[in-house]
């Protein structure tokens, strides 16, 4: 099923250099080569001196938000050596900071009237409320310097959606998150078998507990992952060309990539599952931070044939070995090259990626076997990401999420002076009072579903649909969030993003502007310009900007960072 | 037709191959002025849906009483099945009056509202209704002789199909918001027209009609005084600059915005001022979000509105496992939210003017898996208002529930539906003013049923 290598010469070169491991070069000489050739058929759009808003625009799409030194980094390091750093990076992981909660002794001074609002032990056991998942999550993402693995973790856990939403599973979500950033540039295959084994996602979509078809009690196994793994994880309702668009059929309709009786077939699969060391279906929460084990029992130990013979399964297969061969057959799929570097495009990039854009990285993820790192770097040094004339087209970009649009401002203005550098070295961050989903529908591992907070084949009616476009972001945009989501940046710009101190809670994330931005507003504009929106917005509008704001009674810098951070310029990235 | 109106529709349209559709859709435009005129929309009319996303069980919700029809019904659910008989408080609540051609039936325990809704002919059930293109039968489903609607079984495709009533296509418009549109003239005011309470649909969406969004407290202003100058601002400059203004993302995201702002104003400054008459206290968001309901119709009503609709989605219907704990719990809350708003409804005098009706993207099999079940087709339904011919059960209840047999089309018991959702939403539409003719070009496949009305709403 792997076809030929169809992107441009670049790409095929640097996949050939790191893909084909059997070529009979020694590594030493290919690296030399390779790093030569490298240099001489890097394109000029990714030689160019960097400027200011250049950078700002690369870093747009490959964190979720820069500050002016990541800015002078980057320029320092281009393109290409800031993405093998940033490939490298340690990830920064959010169960530690969980697993701090569970030991952690309060005083006085973190919960002034005696509460403890993130850790409660009570008789349901030792209980660390789920919604510190997005404390932990923010924690990472504002002190770590993988700001690169930390956007793509994002995007990855808004593919491989998990969201319980139980108190006593918290240890075991944030344990899923960082497999999440651990595995952000392995391959796919890897990701997808790790998750496949985690608790978190056996109990989400329910196969851990799962039990071989039982014909005396008239039971069939759940269809649950069977049916979410290939529509959502791998390979998709449609058959895809390489370039992501449709195969039709003698009359021009669309070509389903399963039956139902394929769902059936898959579910028997997917039979076994349970806590590792425990009775099969007996609970223990002490376990869902570490992979599930199989069965034998439980597992449906017949032959198995699914997607027209293309995986066949033989009786008394190992189940672990039989977990394995199915997803490596399922990837085998040529949907999953166009129908995944879609996806990945529409989370970093643009929404509406051109057949060529996709086709190219469909070949990197063909020739790298599905190495999200390669595949990743494709994306963001593709022509269709960095040139100009494709940016400027009418249908490029993408609508930033609200958890973006609000990472942007935190990471820009460097609010994470207040956070301390251990895990448990808890000034008293509490990100989630008030809660960010109920204000901005979006909150780390809170989807309402797994189709996610949106679906990546949205389109929004009006003009939207009328030019034929994908626009994911757009359906939580509403009447509703089109207040909320200013509303809480306005909050949290004017008064901290946490709870007032006069409630009973710590003090916590404060950007501090007054404090740390003592310049005249034309300065903190022109900062929050270059941060939010990548020097998207022009002169004549900061100046009128700036003339709106002092009209006002003693104007501040936060007037000046919200203009900016509602203004459609920083809210779409392009 | 002008040719920009006809990309425009073509658009909204993309199909897979159904031509046809494609030109009964576009017919809608050409009829839309005629049918303005013919349509009635005299006095005042809502139409409130309850979305049970995730797909309900209904096939414990409504459950088959008759002694041999209930002995396959708890063959086929086995330990799924909820118990029949008197005196218990875990037994189905029997109905007191037959279906239309007389079988008894029970509802789910925890539906005792529903239940005496039912005993006052204020609520009918439709029985096994689902998506579907034409009339189709186990055997032309399974040779793949009928057209049947894309991606059956799959959540998204199957809530969407529900609310295009173009189950063969993606449609960028619903049938509620298509309906809408020929009832409405271009001034009508359109954030008080078609509410939801739960964000972006496709329902209420039509080519002139778009949801108004509110949460259950209402509109949400906007608190920082700067955003409007600043919108505006950014209006005019997208104005007269090229740059990033050109991209149609930027405009339609200042749209949005700036639409919003102001509509969340105008709506707060009405519908703060409205008061419920008192009841128990709402405890649900269900049952809050229908609160925000009849203070819409309010406030609604005082602006004069002839027609309203309202779209709320409950979330937590795909229950795979924990079935039947959480398929109670669910229940109830619908359960006890609704007769709850219908004696809002009721004190406000609403009573006849507004109809309630329940979609799901699908039934569930009726095999168990163990722990819970899987994504089916045909589903049970219910409708409640003083309109609804009440107390008894439309469509066609299967008189054997059988696994593999009858009329399960896929081996768990994912039984094929008998009556088509349009079909459903067309006596909906009627009531609410859609001329007969004109059926055919909202719901398109509509001309491949049955032509008599289903009868449970009076028209």
């Amino acid at each position: 099923m792997i076809t030929q290598p169809q992107g441009n010469s670049i790409q095929r070169f640097r996949s050939r250099c790191t893909a084909d491991r059997s070529a009979p070069v020694s590594a030493c000489f290919r690296k030399t080569v390779c790093l030569l050739c490298a240099l001489l058929l890097t394109p000029g759009y990714l030689l160019a001196e960097l400027d200011q808003s250049s950078a700002a625009r690369f870093l747009s799409q490959a964190t979720l938000g820069y500050t002016e030194a990541d800015i002078s980094r980057f320029q320092k390091s281009g393109y290409q050596k800031w993405i093998d750093q940033q490939l490298k990076k340690t990830p920064t992981l959010l169960e530690p900071y969980i697993a701090s909660l569970y030991t952690r002794r309060y005083t006085d001074a973190d919960t002034p009237r005696g509460s403890l609002p993130y850790h409660k032990v009570n008789s349901k056991g030792n209980n660390v409320g789920y919604r510190n998942i997005s404390t932990a999550w923010m924690r990472a993402v504002l002190r770590g310097d993988d700001r690169l693995r930390q956007r793509v973790a994002w995007a990855l856990s808004q593919i491989i959606v998990t969201a319980n939403g139980n108190n006593r599973l918290t240890q075991g979500s944030a344990n899923y998150y960082d497999l999440l950033l651990k595995n952000a540039f392995s391959s796919y295959e890897d990701l997808l078998i790790d998750v496949t084994f985690h608790p978190v996602m056996g109990r989400y979509l329910s196969y851990m507990g799962n039990k071989k078809p039982n014909a005396k009690k008239n039971q069939q196994p759940d269809e649950n992952y069977a049916r979410e793994i290939m529509q959502l994880f791998t390979i998709g309702l449609w058959q895809l060309n390489l370039d992501g668009s449709r195969k039709l059929d003698n009359n021009g309709d669309w070509i389903p990539t399963y039956s139902n009786n394929d769902i059936t077939e898959l579910a028997r699969v997917f039979t076994g599952f349970w806590l590792s060391d425990t009775r099969f279906s007996k609970i223990d929460w002490e376990k869902f931070a570490t992979p599930m084990s199989i069965s034998d029992r439980h597992h449906d130990r017949q032959s198995k044939s699914l997607l027209d013979g293309q995986i066949q399964i033989e009786a008394k297969m190992n189940p672990e070995t039989e977990i394995h061969y199915t997803i490596r057959k399922l990837l085998q799929h040529s949907n999953v090259a166009p129908f995944l570097s879609r996806k990945l495009i529409n989370h970093l990039v643009t929404s509406n990626p051109t057949k060529q854009y996709i086709k190219r990285i469909s070949t990197v993820w063909l020739n790298t076997n599905g190495n999200l790192g390669k595949v990743v770097e494709a994306i963001l040094l593709d022509p269709e990401a960095r040139e100009s004339s494709d940016v400027s087209r009418s249908d490029y970009g993408r609508l930033k999420d609200p958890i973006q649009r609000l990472t942007n401002i935190l990471i820009g203005f460097e609010c994470s002076a207040d956070i301390g550098k251990e895990p448990d070295d808890y000034p008293g961050l509490q990100w989630w009072r008030p809660d960010p989903f109920k204000h901005l529908s979006q909150a780390p591992m809170q989807a309402p579903s797994v189709f996610n907070f949106y679906e990546s084949e949205y389109t929004k009616p009006g003009m939207i649909a009328d030019a034929q476009l994908y626009s994911p972001e757009f359906q939580i945009l509403n009447d509703a969030t089109a207040s909320t989501v200013p509303n809480y940046i306005w909050r949290g710009l004017t008064g901290g993003f946490h709870k007032p101190v006069s409630q009973g809670h710590p003090s916590g994330l404060h950007c501090r502007f007054p404090g740390k931005i003592a310049r005249p507003l034309k300065d903190t504009l022109s900062k929050a310009n270059l941060l939010l929106a990548a020097d998207a917005v022009d002169k004549d509008t900061l100046l009128a900007i700036e003339k709106i704001i002092t009209s006002g009674s003693r104007p501040k810098a936060h007037d000046a960072v919200f203009a900016i951070a509602i203004s459609p310029s920083a809210t779409i990235q392009r | 037709m002008n040719p920009g109106r006809r990309k425009f529709l073509a658009a909204n349209c993309s199909l897979l191959g159904y031509s046809s559709i494609l030109n009964t859709v576009l017919n809608l435009e050409l009829a839309g002025a005629a049918a303005a005129d013919q349509s009635d929309s005299t006095g005042y009319k809502a139409l409130v849906c309850v979305f049970l996303f995730g797909g309900n069980d209904s096939f414990n919700m409504l459950i088959p009483a008759e002694s041999n029809e209930y002995k396959l019904y708890k063959a086929a659910r086995s330990d799924l099945a909820i118990p029949l008989g008197e005196h218990s408080k875990s037994s189905a609540l029997l109905l007191p009056k037959p279906s239309m051609d007389g079988r008894q039936f029970a509802v789910h325990p925890a539906m005792p509202e529903v239940h005496n809704l039912y005993a006052r002919g204020r609520l009918a059930f439709l029985a096994n209704t689902g998506t579907l293109v034409e009339p189709t039968n186990v055997k032309s489903y399974k040779n793949r002789s009928a057209k049947v609607p894309s991606a059956l079984f799959s959540h998204n495709d199957q809530r969407d199909q529900w609310q295009t009533g173009l189950p063969q296509a993606k449609s960028h418009t619903g049938w509620l918001g298509r309906a809408s549109d020929l009832l409405q003239s271009a001034e009508t005011d359109s954030v008080l027209s078609a509410i939801s309470l739960n964000g972006n649909n496709l329902l209420q969406t039509g080519q002139r009609n778009s949801p108004f969004t509110i949460t259950r407290n209402g509109s949400v202003e906007i608190t920082s005084e700067l955003a409007s100058p600043l919108f505006e601002l950014f209006n005019n400059a997208a104005a007269n600059q090229s740059g990033n203004q050109n991209s149609i993302f930027y405009r339609e995201f200042l749209n949005t915005s700036r639409k919003s702002i102001e509509n969340n104003k105008r709506f707060a400054l009405a519908f703060n001022k409205v008061s419920l008459p008192k009841t128990v206290a709402a405890n649900s968001t269900l049952s809050e979000s229908l609160d925000a309901v009849a203070k819409s119709i309010i406030v609604g009503k005082k602006a004069g509105l002839k027609r309203q609709t309202f779209f709320l989605l409950v979330p937590g219907w795909d229950n795979h496992h924990d079935l039947l704990e959480k398929h109670h719990s669910l229940l109830r809350d619908v359960s006890a939210s609704l007769g709850r708003f219908q004696h809002t409804v009721d004190a406000l005098g609403l009573s006849d003017e507004l109809t309630t009706f329940t979609a799901s993207d699908f039934a569930r099999t009726l095999r168990s898996n163990g722990r819970g079940t899987d994504h089916a087709w045909g589903g049970n339904h219910f409708i409640v208002g003083g309109a609804v011919n009440g107390g008894t059960i439309y469509g066609k209840y299967p008189t054997e529930l059988l696994i593999n047999d009858g009329l399960d089309i896929g081996k768990n018991g994912r039984l094929l539906p008998t009556t088509s959702c349009d079909q459903y939403f067309a006596d909906l539409l009627h009531w609410f003013g859609i001329p007969r003719k004109t059926l055919f070009d909202v719901l398109p496949n509509l001309q491949n049923f049955p032509s008599e009305p289903l009868g449970f709403i009076r028209s």
